[in-house]
């Protein structure tokens, strides 16, 4: 529908789709009141062990991952979907491209989160943080992501707005960013329906897991939701962004420098130094964009300070960006080397990530949905007051739940650290630190509690507005504007200047990287010259380098290249590094490599064989279960963990292991050398129930692992698939591995069947037994008389 | 020690790269709002983008009491 207005400007009526936007809202109510749920009967586990039931479908290392999947992908998710339809249609002045591709977004993704919700529970998981979704379901989220960017940049295609809010580019940001690590971490090779194996393995797969997990929190949690804030702070606050050349140096700053801090999750492990240590220095640097786009928010605030006083929404904005400035302080404190030797593996950590998740974009979507939902239905909202009681009780709740994590988790810290005067461990009994902690627990649980709890009251206060509205619906009329008229095609984007000077720079330093000896002073000298070049160009023609960026601005192709540019850079220079020494590594060491090389005699000392078929079962339990959520198989270089826990963890000691157990949390012990530490009676009585040998654990109970069993045949195409990602079995390894793996569960079973205990050979016991044993040793045998093979092996 | 293996990697020029190209871009960007962004009109307008969509949308038309942008 078109007029024309008496200056001859075309003007185009557009109905906003504001259906889709209500959609997401509700499903992010319903989605966060179960997530903050899982949540708190997690927290529960932690402080009453009993919390489970008994049952192994809610046992914290099931639920876990629920929690933190639920709490990011549905609730920050769906708000984020929310936020983004709102207001990229009113930013571009344009309808949605596409209603079907909108809906087809929108239950795309609340399929993606049932399926989570069902396979969690039933231990179908790839159990790496944040990416535990089994590859089916991996490929729906690429789907539902590839059709949420096709809607998105074919709306910014025939948008009515020419220029490109700053909301907007963190949201091309996001999109971009969150397809090519989703994709590159969730290769894997599929062994059946249900499970697969990544392609990476040990500190491949830790590298890019973290590279990753962290780029998950800076895509997925950081950029949408500062995006929104660009957006909704200013409508709450009816006052311009405070400094919109702020914005531009906030924005290419922190996509640029987010990217490579991946490795500050791996710090002291066996992660390469060198990796370790540009992970650190770009998280420390990290700090100065993130405080610059969390003043730029507040000081959007100035001259409407005083409606912090009687309106929720700025409320909720505020602490929300309070907390992002919180957590980005923390953030690069703890990606610093000796603070993360006390912080890493303790409870700081998640009260790190609680400041974030729930205080920065909780606390944000709470403020948006405060903001748009009576617009959406027309009307007031229902009560203020409900709203204000809801802000109070959630920043209480989520102020205890922080503050108990920081205490108990430095106190941990301190307490595995601490030494007496003769150098030995001071509390030489783990269990010490978590007993120490039991009150923090139950503070963190009230803390959840009330959080939870507020939620309801959100819930309430939306029934009620919506009930005395009804859905609006928005009408503008625009002027109808095409944005890549005026001769501002990407062509003549591409080839300016600015652009010829940039991809100069790029190209010059990569041949720098590639180039020998004698020609890199050369090609040192080239782009010095270029470099120099591009001052000059500016000198004589700044008007022209001024606009052009104000044309790459509105030019939505050229601006999603140089965004997806600079984020490769940072991933490509720490992974493929990684990736092409690693597969340089000789997975098998023999004599003649020994003699041609003596230096690989240390590493062949290391190096880690193959898992017997039981041990490989015993170890796909261990993931399925999600043990790694508490327990670490890393240990790092210091005196107190050598002294509790064993020789430190090397690098060749898990290059095999597809995925990475390494962990990030120790609410138990680490098990990288647990094997032969106890006998088997040991472990079958501390996995029926640990606390008949460590009494204060808080450890699920595993009795079903007596009961259930592991079906032989699988594990001959698992072992299959492992040799096509490396690992070295050998034929006969692989024809006699339904033979192998039962007879090592005999001897295993017939241990125990001497001290009473009666176990089947193919049992889930059975196998964990013989993986747990297996940690931090060589191959055991595998039969009652050694056979050929097995000394071979 | 395969720790060596990697500090003694050839690839360790890379991350180097890496923080040339970001200080160039960043020292680009910097450049470019202090000396390229002079229209303060221009900026002021962009940076008001959200505001101005509110004198065309008819929801504040139909509902007078959210026109300050919070809710009531």
């Amino acid at each position: 529908m078109e007029a024309t207005l008496s200056d001859n400007t075309q003007m185009k009526t557009v109905v906003y789709d504001d259906s889709i936007v209500r959609a997401f809202s509700i499903v992010t109510i319903i989605w966060g009141v179960v997530a903050f749920l899982v949540g708190v009967i997690i927290a529960s586990q932690l402080s009453f062990w009993q919390a489970n039931f008994g049952l192994e479908w809610l046992s914290f290392g099931r639920l876990r991952p629920l929690h933190t999947n639920a709490a990011i992908f549905a609730f920050v998710g769906n708000g984020m979907f929310a936020g983004i339809y709102y207001s990229t249609q009113r930013l571009l002045k344009v309808r949605m491209a596409n209603d079907m591709l909108s809906w087809a977004n929108f239950w795309g993704w609340q399929l993606v989160i049932v399926l989570a919700a069902v396979t969690y529970p039933l231990g179908l998981t790839q159990s790496k943080e944040y990416a535990e979704l089994i590859w089916p379901v991996d490929l729906l989220v690429v789907v539902v992501w590839v059709i949420f960017a096709v809607n998105f940049f074919w709306t910014l295609a025939i948008r009515n707005e020419k220029n490109l809010y700053v909301a907007i580019w963190f949201y091309i940001s996001t999109i971009v960013t969150i397809a090519v690590l989703y994709i590159v971490n969730n290769l894997q090779l599929p062994t059946s329906l249900l499970h697969s194996y990544p392609i990476y393995g040990g500190v491949q797969d830790a590298l890019v897991q973290w590279w990753y997990g962290h780029n998950a929190v800076a895509f997925f949690l950081t950029t949408p939701p500062l995006g929104l804030m660009y957006y909704f702070m200013i409508k709450a606050a009816q006052r311009p962004v405070y400094s919109y050349r702020l914005s531009v140096v906030h924005f290419w700053s922190l996509i640029f420098l987010y990217i490579w801090a991946g490795p500050h999750h791996l710090l002291y492990t066996a992660l390469p130094d060198w990796a370790q240590t540009l992970g650190m220095i770009f998280s420390v640097m990290l700090w100065a964009p993130s405080w610059g786009g969390m003043l730029n928010g507040l000081l959007t605030l100035r001259g409407a300070w005083d409606k912090l006083r009687t309106d929720p929404v700025i409320k909720f904005f505020v602490v929300a960006v309070t907390f992002y400035g919180m957590s980005t302080f923390e953030g690069p404190l703890l990606s610093i080397k000796s603070v993360s030797a006390l912080g890493h593996y303790t409870d700081w950590i998640i009260g790190h990530v609680h400041g974030g998740a729930l205080g920065w974009n909780g606390f944000m979507t709470f403020g948006i949905l405060y903001w748009m939902w009576p617009r959406l239905y027309g009307t007031k909202l229902y009560s203020t007051k409900l709203a204000e009681l809801h802000f109070w009780i959630a920043t209480i709740g989520i102020l205890l739940y922080v503050v108990s994590m920081w205490v108990s988790g430095v106190s941990q810290g301190l307490f595995w650290r601490a030494m007496d005067a003769e150098g030995f461990l001071k509390y030489p009994d783990f269990i010490e630190a978590i007993t120490n902690s039991v009150m923090m627990y139950h503070t963190r649980l009230l803390g959840g509690t009330l959080f939870l709890l507020s939620s309801f009251l959100l819930a309430y206060n939306m029934i009620m507005t919506a009930r005395q509205g009804k859905p609006s619906t928005v009408t503008v009329q625009v002027p109808a504007r095409r944005p890549a008229g005026d001769g501002e095609s990407a062509w003549a984007l591409l080839t300016s200047a600015p652009m010829l000077f940039i991809t100069g720079i790029l190209v010059l330093a990569i041949w720098f990287g590639l180039a020998g000896s004698m020609m890199s002073p050369v090609v040192l000298a080239l782009l010095i010259v270029v470099f120099v070049a591009a001052i000059i160009s500016y000198g004589l023609y700044q008007n022209r380098w001024g606009h052009w960026y104000g044309l790459v601005e509105r030019h939505a192709l050229v601006f999603t290249i140089l965004a997806l540019v600079a984020i490769l850079i940072g991933g490509a220079v720490e992974i493929i590094p990684t990736i092409i020494q690693s597969n340089k590594v000789p997975l098998e060491i023999t004599e003649e490599m020994i003699a041609e090389d003596p230096s690989l005699a240390e590493t062949a000392k290391w190096l880690q064989k193959p898992y017997s078929p039981l041990e490989l079962a015993g170890r796909d339990i261990y993931v399925s279960e999600g043990c790694f959520l508490c327990h670490s198989q890393m240990i790092r270089p210091f005196r107190h963990e050598v002294l509790r826990y064993g020789d430190y963890s090397r690098l060749e000691e898990s290059l095999l292991d597809h995925p990475f157990q390494w962990g990030s949390k120790r609410t138990g012990l680490d098990l990288a050398r647990v094997g032969g530490k106890y006998d088997n009676l040991w472990h079958y009585l501390h996995l029926m129930d640990p606390r008949s040998t460590s009494p204060a654990s808080n450890m699920p109970t595993y009795t079903h692992f007596k009961t259930g069993t592991v079906d032989p045949a699988v594990m001959t195409g698992r072992m299959r698939a492992l040799r096509k990602l490396g690992t070295p079995y050998s034929d006969e390894d692989i024809a006699l591995a339904e033979q192998r793996f039962m007879s090592q569960g005999q001897l295993i079973s017939d241990y125990l069947a001497d001290k009473d205990v009666d176990i089947r050979p193919d049992s889930k016991m059975a196998a964990m037994i013989a993986y747990l044993q297996r940690l931090g040793r060589g191959p055991q045998p595998v039969a009652a008389v050694p056979d050929e093979t097995a000394l071979e092996q | 020690m395969f720790q060596d293996y990697f500090a003694q990697s050839d690839h360790l020029i890379w991350p180097v790269i890496g923080l040339l190209i970001f200080v160039l871009l960043f020292v680009g960007v910097l450049a470019y709002v202090f000396l390229g962004l002079r229209d303060k009109d221009k900026v002021n307008e962009i940076a008001a983008l959200p505001l101005s969509e509110d004198s065309a949308t008819d929801d504040h038309l139909n509902n007078p009491s959210l026109a300050d942008g919070r809710a009531p």
